[in-house]
């Protein structure tokens, strides 16, 4: 459960998990979101895999990640990213005030 | 779906629950009707004994799922190993909670235990098969979709997984209210909300398949 909190606890992370509510993406999809280096989005990879939240599958040189979350996590996940875990407090006081863009 | 093991395990509670079953209607005058007591041991209004058919036919309708499930899907056996597992942690609480019932209910009718107090009693059951429901459905999502040859279960892996994630925050929530319901509220209300939550549950499957095989390309 450690690794699972650790995992939530980063907003990038929540971010990719979120993304992959919508549909099972390859690590480019994914990375076309963030403004990160390969191997900063690599990391945070093995952190959602390490904590079972993620699925990938390669096939040649792509690989698909997919969601995999329990109740549970899907809720903690809800949870974190409605009080803003991990951001600083300013962003986080805007999104609980709603003035969050 | 179901490991050997637990196959066996579950069949042969199965047997245990229908021979007591028998056992205990074969000393009955009148086969149709299972007495009650009260409170004081005294005899009321009997019951119906085809109560005593409720726990098996439980079990087999699980395992008949679990089993149909299998038969329907078109998945490579890699992907069913997962399932099987879960399968596992599934049917065999559940069997074994369902005889320990098909036990209570024969020794009550025989007139032991009958100063117990059953409304603790039955509070607790409504709390663990609640707990239950929402410990095994909670991993629900993890496991992998599986291509059925039903053609309305059909789904690709994308929206399969959206099911299933659905699924089980509808089987976790019935958990919630069975588990909350059971502990603080009127036990009698309990059977038609339980009973509405599932045909709500299922209207809203239903029509998740519908518009999910209608939207996805062929």
């Amino acid at each position: 459960m450690n690794s699972v909190f650790k995992a939530l606890s980063d907003p990038t992370r929540r971010q990719i998990l979120q993304l992959l509510r919508k549909r099972a993406m390859s690590a480019g999809e994914l990375a076309e979101h963030f403004a990160l280096s390969k191997s900063t989005l690599s990391a945070h990879f093995a952190v959602l895999r390490e904590a079972d939240l993620v699925d990938s599958d390669k096939s040649g040189t792509t690989i698909t990640y997919r969601l995999k979350l329990s109740v549970l996590e899907d809720a903690l996940l809800s949870f974190a990213e409605t009080v803003g875990v991990g951001l600083p407090a300013e962003p986080r006081l805007r999104k609980a005030t709603g003035k969050a863009r | 779906m179901i490991e050997r093991k637990v196959f066996w395990i579950a069949w042969a509670l199965v047997v245990a629950m229908l021979a007591a079953a028998a056992w205990r209607v074969l000393l009955l005058p009148d086969w149709t009707h299972l007495p009650r007591y009260d409170l004081n041991g005294a005899a009321i209004s009997p019951t119906s004994s085809a109560v005593l058919l409720a726990m098996p036919g439980a079990v087999l309708f699980i395992m008949a799922r679990l089993t149909w499930r299998a038969r329907t899907a078109s998945a490579p056996v890699e992907s069913l190993r997962p399932w099987k597992k879960w399968a596992s942690v599934v049917l065999v609480p559940i069997s074994v909670i369902l005889t320990l019932l098909q036990a209570f209910i024969i020794v009550r009718s025989l007139g032991l235990l009958s100063t117990m107090n059953m409304l603790p009693f039955s509070r607790g059951v409504f709390a663990i098969l609640g707990l239950m429901a929402m410990v095994t459905n909670n991993a629900l999502p993890k496991l992998p979709w599986l291509r059925s040859r039903v053609a309305f279960l059909n789904l690709d892996p994308d929206k399969g997984a959206k099911f299933l994630r659905l699924r089980a925050w509808q089987e976790v929530l019935i958990g919630l209210v069975v588990v909350l319901g059971g502990l603080f509220l009127p036990l009698k209300i309990m059977p038609p909300i339980v009973f509405s939550m599932v045909i709500a549950s299922a209207i809203v499957s239903l029509a998740f398949c519908f518009s999910a095989k209608h939207g996805q390309p062929q």
